[in-house]
C-alpha cells in the first residue's frame, strides 16, 4: 500500500461504520495515518538519503529540517507526535476525536504532496 | 490612547458629515455633540455655540509607559508562596512556559503580577469575602513575613525599566496594599503615573482559564462593549448616547402639550365663561391657533361686554361735593342779588342814566340855565351834584344786576355740565351680576330733571340733596359693580393662567417636535456611519481572530466566517458567523467547551496584541485545561506566532504544552515551578527549559545514531547546533536592545537582515552585524572551541575537519552557556 492508499483507508474508517472496529476505529485510523506518514518518509529517504531509512522516527524527524525543509518537518512532527500520543493507551485520555484525526490526515496528505514535489524537483 | 482614538473617530465622522444628506440643523447637532454635551445643550436651545479650545487632546498618551516587558515577578507571603520566590522572565518577545502541578504556586505568580499591576484579579473579583481573604500565605504569616510583590518591568526602546512594588503592613486587607513604581533615576511614583488604567481595561494583558470561559459566556452586550472599547470606538457609543438622550428629552417635550390637553379640557368644561367655549373650539383643531388662544388668555377682560359695562360703571366719576356746594352757594347768592335788585328794570335805569349823563354834559357847557327838557328849573351846581350821584347809582345797580344774572346762569351751566349725562352702561340690566341700578337711575333722572328745569330757586334749594342722593346711589352701584367684576375676573384668571401655560408648553412642544425630527435624523445617520466605521475598525482584528481560530481549531468542524458588531442598545452583540460542517447560522451553543475556550483565546490574543497597547507582554494562565490534545499543538503554534513580537508567558499545569513545544521544536523557554513543604516555592529552568539546550539534546541523540550515514549525521547535527546558537543569539540580541534602549522592532529588522551565524553573533555580542570581522578574537575570549563550533554551525563542514561529533555538541553546549554569561558580564562591565 502506498501512503496515499493508507490515507484512503483511514478516510473510510472516519466516514463508514465497520462492524469489527466498533470500539477502536479511532486508534485504527490513527495507526493508518501514522503509517502513511512513516512510509512517506521512507519513500523520501529511499530516493534521497537511503541511510536514513529505518532510523528511529525521532531522528528522522530531526533530520527532516536539514534534509527536506522546515515546512515538511513541522507537518511531520505535528502529525507523528500527535498520532503517537493518540495511539498509546493513556489511563485518563479518551481516543482522539474525528476532528483531530481529520487534522492529522490533512497534515500527512500535505506532507506527502510536499515530499513528492521535492523528489520531482531533485529528479529534474 | 483614548484621546487619540477620540480624535480619529471624530475626524472620520466629520469627513463623512461633509457628504451627508442631512439638514444643516442636524449636521450642527452632530458637530455640537462632537464638541461636548454643553455645546449640544446650547445648540438644542437654538443658541449659537463656539468651538471649544483645541488644547485638550495631547499630553495624556505621553504618560503611558509603552512597550512594556516583564523581567521578573518576586513574591513573598502571597497565596501559595511563602518565602520569597522569584520568577525571572526573559524580557523581549518570546514564549515562556511556566510549568508546575496544580498547587505548585505557579498561578500565584500570575495572580501576583496581575494584582500588582492592575490592583485586581479577575479570578477573585466578584468572589465572596472568604475567597478574597485567603490571599495571605499561612506559612509566611507563621514565619513573620509580610506579603510583598515586586514586578520588574522593562520598556522597549528606553534603555531602562521600572519596578512595581506592592506591600502590605500589619493586618492590612488585600486592598490595603501600597503600590509604588520606581523608575531608576526618577524615584518612586504612584502606580497611576504609568497611565495604565485605561490600557489595562482595554487590552487586558492577563487572561486566566476562568476568564477564558467567561469571555464568551458573559452577557452578549459586555463582549460587544469590550470589543468596541478595544477598537477605540467607545467614542461612537458616547456620541450616540448623547444624541439619543437629547432625542428622548425632546420626545418627552413634544408630547407634553398633548398630554396636558385632557386636563385642560376638563378644567375648561367647568367654566361658564363664553371664552371657555371659544378656547374649546380652538383646541379641537388639529393644529390649534396658539396666538388666538394666547389672546383669549391674556387680553384684558374688555372683550366681555358685561365686564366692560361693569368697568364703565366703576370708572364713572362725579364732581367733588365741595364744588357742588360752592356752585350752589354762588347760585343762591346771585339769586338773592337779583331779588334785592328787583324792581330795577335795567333798561330804564340805563336810559335815565344816559339822560342824566347828557344833561350833565349840557350843564357843563351851559351852566345855570333852565332845564331844556321841562324848562321848569334852573340846572345849577346843586342839581349837577345830585344828578351826578343819581347817574352813578343807576349805572351801578344796572351793572350788579347784569353781573348777578351772569353768575346765576354760569352756576346753572356748571351744575348741568359737571355731572355727566347718564352713561349707557347704567341702562344695561346687570341684576344677574348682583348690580341693581334702579335707584341710581331714579337719582340720575331726578337730578337731570332738577338741573334741566327753569326754576333757579328750586335748583338752588334742592341741587345739593339731589347730588348727594345721586352720589350715594352711584357709590353703592359702583361697589356692587366692582365686586361683580372682580368675581368674574377671579373666576376666569385660573383658566386664563392654565391656557397661557398650555400655550407656552405647546409652543415648546412644537419647537421640540422640530428638534426631535432633526435629532432623530442625526441619530439614524450616526448609527449608520457607526456601523461602517465599526466594522472597518474591526476588520483587522476579526481577520486576526479568524487566522488564530484557523490555527487553533485544528480541523474542528466549526468554522468562523465573520465577526461583526451588530445591533444597538440592549440588543447589541458580537455576531460571529459560525458554520458547522459548512452549514451557517449556528449559535455558540453548538460549540464544545474546549472550542469555546479556543474561540475566546482567538478573540483575546488580537485584542491583547493591538499595536496601541502599551504592553508587550501577555500572561495567560492555563489555557489548555479543557483542550483536546491535538488542539494543544495548534495552540503551541499560535503562541509561538504571537511570541514573535510579544512576550508571551503561559502558566500551565501539565506537560502537554511543553511536550508540544518540544515536538514542534518551537523556541520556547520552559520554567518549572515546584513547591516543597511549607510553601517553599522553587523555580528552575534546567532540563530542557532552554530551547538552545533542547536543540543540542536532539543533536546529541543524532550523534549516537550509529546506523546513520556519517555525512548525513554531521549535516543534521550541524544544523541543530546552528539552530541552538541562533536561538541564543536572538535572546541575547533582545537583551542587548532592551538594555541599550533600541526599539525591538528595529533590532528585529537587524536580526532578520543578518544572514550568517557569524553576523548574528556579531549583532548579539557587539551590537552590529557588520562587525563580524572582529568576531574571531571575541569568540576566542568566550571559549577556545567557539570558532570551531561556529564554523561547523555555519557551513556544516565535511568529514574529518569536524572532529568528533559528540565533542562538537559538548563544545556547543558549553559555548551557548558561555555566550550568555559573556553577554551578562558585558553588561556588568558596561
Amino acid at each position: 500500500m502506498t501512503p496515499r492508499d493508507l490515507l484512503v483507508a483511514a478516510d473510510q474508517l472516519m466516514t463508514q461504520r465497520h462492524p469489527t472496529l466498533r470500539r477502536c476505529w479511532q486508534r485504527a485510523c490513527a495507526c493508518l495515518i501514522r503509517l502513511a506518514c512513516e512510509q512517506a518518509l521512507e519513500i523520501y529517504w529511499r530516493h534521497t538519503v537511503p541511510s536514513m531509512r529505518g532510523r528511529p522516527m525521532r531522528h528522522q524527524l530531526l533530520a527532516l529540517t536539514a534534509l527536506a525543509g522546515p515546512r515538511e518537518a513541522t507537518l511531520a512532527r505535528a502529525a507523528w507526535y500527535g498520532l503517537s500520543r493518540a495511539l498509546h493507551h493513556h489511563a485518563y485520555e479518551l481516543p482522539p476525536t474525528v476532528g483531530e484525526l481529520r487534522g492529522w490526515h490533512r497534515n500527512v496528505a500535505a506532507l506527502i504532496t510536499s515530499l513528492e514535489q521535492r523528489l520531482r524537483q531533485q529528479a529534474a | 490612547m483614548s484621546t487619540a482614538s477620540e480624535t480619529t473617530v471624530d475626524k472620520l465622522i466629520l469627513e463623512r458629515l461633509k457628504q451627508a444628506t442631512l439638514s444643516e440643523k442636524a449636521k450642527n447637532l452632530i458637530i455640537a455633540a462632537l464638541w461636548g454635551s454643553d455645546h449640544l445643550a446650547s445648540a438644542l436651545e437654538g443658541k449659537s455655540f463656539e468651538p471649544p479650545p483645541q488644547s485638550h487632546s495631547l499630553g495624556a498618551s505621553e504618560h503611558v509607559a509603552s512597550g512594556t516587558f516583564l523581567t521578573s515577578i518576586e513574591v513573598t507571603g502571597f497565596r501559595g508562596i511563602g518565602k520569597t520566590a522569584t520568577l525571572h522572565l526573559p524580557a523581549g518577545p518570546g514564549l515562556t512556559l511556566v510549568v508546575g502541578r496544580n498547587g505548585s504556586g505557579k498561578s500565584s505568580f500570575a495572580e501576583a503580577a496581575e494584582f500588582a499591576l492592575t490592583g485586581d484579579n479577575k479570578r477573585w473579583s466578584g468572589r465572596s469575602a472568604t475567597w478574597r481573604e485567603g490571599w495571605r500565605n499561612l506559612h509566611a504569616q507563621e514565619g513573620g513575613l509580610s506579603p510583598r510583590i515586586e514586578v520588574g518591568l522593562r520598556f522597549d526602546g528606553r534603555g531602562y525599566g521600572a519596578t512595581v512594588t506592592c506591600e502590605w503592613t500589619g493586618d492590612a486587607g488585600l486592598d490595603g496594599c501600597s503600590t509604588t513604581v520606581e523608575v531608576p533615576g526618577k524615584g518612586k511614583q504612584s502606580i497611576s503615573d504609568l497611565g495604565w488604567k485605561e490600557p489595562l481595561e482595554l487590552y487586558r494583558p492577563f487572561l486566566s482559564y476562568s476568564e477564558l470561559g467567561g469571555l464568551l459566556s458573559g452577557k452578549p452586550t459586555e463582549m460587544h462593549d469590550s470589543l468596541q472599547r478595544v477598537l477605540g470606538l467607545g467614542r461612537l457609543v458616547e456620541l450616540e448616547g448623547m444624541l439619543k438622550e437629547a432625542r428622548k428629552n425632546k420626545d418627552n417635550e413634544q408630547k407634553a402639550a398633548g398630554e396636558q390637553l385632557p386636563l385642560l379640557r376638563a378644567e375648561l368644561a367647568m367654566y361658564s365663561d363664553p371664552r371657555a367655549r371659544e378656547v374649546e373650539a380652538l383646541l379641537s383643531d388639529k393644529v390649534p391657533d396658539l396666538d388666538r388662544l394666547e389672546e383669549l388668555a391674556t387680553v384684558d377682560d374688555a372683550a366681555d361686554a358685561v365686564v366692560l359695562a361693569l368697568r364703565q360703571i366703576e370708572t364713572l366719576a362725579l364732581p367733588a361735593r365741595d364744588d357742588i356746594v360752592a356752585t350752589v352757594g354762588k347760585l343762591r347768592q346771585a339769586l338773592r342779588e337779583i331779588d334785592r335788585l328787583a324792581g330795577t328794570p335795567v333798561e330804564e335805569a340805563r336810559t335815565i342814566a344816559s339822560l342824566l349823563e347828557g344833561a350833565l354834559r349840557h350843564f357843563e357847557s351851559h351852566p345855570n340855565q333852565l332845564c331844556p327838557v321841562c324848562q321848569g328849573r334852573e340846572l345849577d351846581q346843586a342839581w349837577a351834584e345830585q344828578a351826578r350821584r343819581e347817574h352813578e347809582r343807576l349805572t351801578r345797580r344796572a351793572d350788579r344786576l347784569v353781573e348777578a344774572q351772569k353768575v346765576e346762569k354760569a352756576a346753572r351751566q356748571a351744575l348741568r355740565e359737571w355731572v355727566p349725562v347718564r352713561p349707557p352702561a347704567t341702562v344695561r340690566d346687570l341684576n344677574v351680576e348682583g348690580v341693581d341700578t334702579s335707584a341710581l337711575l331714579v337719582a340720575w333722572q331726578h337730578w337731570g330733571e332738577l338741573i334741566g328745569g327753569d326754576d333757579a330757586g328750586e335748583i338752588a334749594d334742592h341741587a345739593l340733596a339731589a347730588f348727594d342722593a345721586l352720589a350715594a346711589a352711584l357709590c353703592e352701584v359702583q361697589a356692587a359693580a366692582r365686586k361683580a367684576r372682580e368675581g368674574r375676573e377671579r373666576a376666569w384668571r385660573p383658566a386664563a393662567d392654565r391656557i397661557r401655560q398650555w400655550v407656552a408648553s405647546a409652543r415648546k412642544s412644537r419647537e421640540a417636535a422640530e428638534m426631535y425630527r432633526e435629532l432623530h435624523s442625526a441619530v439614524v445617520w450616526l448609527q449608520k456611519v457607526s456601523t461602517i466605521i465599526r466594522n472597518q475598525r474591526l476588520e483587522p482584528l476579526a481577520a486576526e481572530t479568524k487566522r488564530i481560530w484557523a490555527m487553533l481549531r485544528h480541523e474542528s468542524n466549526v468554522d468562523l466566517s465573520e465577526i461583526q458588531l451588530v445591533g444597538a442598545g440592549p440588543k447589541r452583540h458580537v455576531q460571529m458567523g459560525i458554520t458547522v460542517d459548512g452549514v451557517p447560522g449556528a449559535a455558540l451553543g453548538v460549540m464544545s467547551q474546549g472550542e469555546l475556550h479556543s474561540l475566546a483565546l482567538a478573540l483575546f490574543l488580537p485584542r491583547a496584541t493591538m499595536a496601541e497597547s502599551p504592553f508587550r507582554f501577555l500572561v495567560i494562565d492555563d489555557p489548555v485545561q479543557s483542550m483536546d490534545p491535538a488542539k494543544v499543538y495548534g495552540l503551541a503554534h499560535v503562541l509561538a506566532e504571537v511570541a514573535k513580537t510579544r512576550q508571551v508567558i503561559v502558566f500551565t499545569h501539565d506537560d502537554r504544552l511543553p511536550t508540544a513545544v518540544r515536538h514542534l521544536q518551537l523556541p520556547a523557554r520552559i520554567i518549572t515551578v515546584s513547591r516543597r513543604e511549607g510553601s517553599q516555592v522553587e523555580v528552575s529552568s534546567d532540563k530542557d527549559g532552554n530551547p538552545a539546550k533542547r536543540h543540542l539534546k536532539d543533536a546529541r541523540a543524532i550523534t549516537q545514531d550509529a546506523g546513520m550515514d556519517p555525512e548525513v549525521r554531521a549535516l543534521v547535527v550541524c544544523s541543530l547546533v546552528r539552530e541552538a546558537i541562533e536561538v541564543t543569539c536572538k535572546d541575547l540580541t533582545y537583551m542587548r536592545a532592551l538594555r541599550e534602549g533600541i526599539a525591538i522592532t528595529d533590532i528585529e529588522d537587524l536580526y532578520n537582515a543578518a544572514n550568517s551565524v557569524r553576523e548574528k553573533l556579531a549583532l548579539a555580542l557587539l551590537g552590529d552585524a557588520k562587525r563580524h570581522e572582529e568576531l574571531s578574537s571575541i569568540l576566542d575570549k568566550v571559549d577556545h572551541a567557539a570558532s570551531r563550533v561556529v564554523k561547523a554551525a555555519n557551513k556544516g563542514v565535511h568529514g574529518d575537519e569536524l572532529g568528533s561529533l559528540p565533542e562538537l555538541v559538548k563544545d556547543a553546549e558549553r559555548l551557548v552557556q558561555r555566550l550568555v554569561t559573556f553577554s551578562e558580564k558585558g553588561l556588568a562591565s558596561a
